[in-house]
């Protein structure tokens, strides 16, 4: 386990998870909730990064959630799998968005953590200090998705 | 074109030993090295930084983190070492980058993409000469 992640995610370990990729500054968890490997996604207003075009730079939950509605989305009520769609859990802390995890074909989950590596994981495994609890689902039919870096 | 030479401060003269193939009347600046006691201290900032925001994926966490915004507070001295830390492992300097020299090269080509805003930033300081 890489350094500091037990204390950083105290349910970690017992919920179970696997390391996916290599660390990489490269993208981050919205970026690659939404299926891209190659860009850094924040509504910051600096404009050198990225953001779904025509949308409100703030970190809101709204803001997030018009941001996977614009991939094509909808707000859905729970992160159990269903077939025939991917879903997207957004986690809050204290009311601003810090991650999305995308939903696996096996209804595990998928997060690039920050500038660290991607790992498989459950919803509750990374709930706690550091990325609060999940405050949103959205799902969207399936197509094609990526399942490891480019 | 730019190219870094070593140069020696002997009393008050610049003692320098130049390239065969500069041509003579070529014009020279001079940058100097940022002192040893900043150059420290930005280190040790650097360390604090990516310890500190390396699960984040917020970018506004990532520039107010306390280390960050001393590197800023370095002001011009810190732009060359923020370069080769660029040089080094390319990571989320840009926002400093932008606060001290009050220019942003990265073009909307670039938008998110880390390795070429990377690069929009080192070509910016070949031709500033650091």
């Amino acid at each position: 386990m890489i350094a500091g992640f037990e204390d950083a995610f105290p349910a970690l370990r017992s919920e179970g998870f696997e390391e996916t990729s290599p660390p990489s500054q490269k993208y981050n968890c919205i970026a690659w909730a939404a299926g891209s490997a190659s860009q850094w996604w924040w509504p910051y207003q600096h404009p050198a990064y990225y953001w779904p075009e025509g949308l409100t730079r703030e970190v809101t939950l709204d803001a997030f959630l018009r941001a996977f509605v614009s991939l094509g989305f909808e707000p859905c009520p729970t992160g159990e799998l269903e077939a025939g769609f991917e879903k997207v859990a957004i986690y809050a802390l204290r009311g601003k968005p810090t991650l999305a995890a995308r939903q696996l074909a096996d209804g595990g989950w998928t997060s690039k953590l920050g500038k660290e590596v991607d790992i498989t994981h459950t919803l509750g495994g990374l709930e706690g200090p550091v990325y609060g609890q999940v405050a949103a689902y959205l799902r969207r039919p399936l197509r094609g998705a990526p399942t490891q870096v480019a | 074109m730019t190219t870094m030479i070593k140069a020696t401060i002997k009393g008050r003269r610049l003692e320098v030993d130049v390239p065969d193939d500069w041509p003579e009347g070529a014009e020279v600046e001079i940058h100097s090295a940022p002192e040893p006691r900043i150059q420290q201290r930005f280190r040790e900032l650097v360390a604090q930084w990516k310890q500190g925001t390396r699960l984040l994926s917020s970018i506004h966490d990532m520039v107010t983190h306390p280390a960050y915004l001393e590197i800023i507070g370095l002001g011009k001295e810190a732009v060359p070492l923020l370069l080769d830390e660029l040089r080094r492992e390319p990571d989320h300097w840009f926002v400093a980058l932008q606060a001290i020299t009050g220019t942003n090269p990265i073009p909307p080509s670039a938008c998110g993409d880390v390795e070429n805003m990377t690069e929009a930033w080192l070509s910016w300081g070949e031709q500033h000469g650091l």
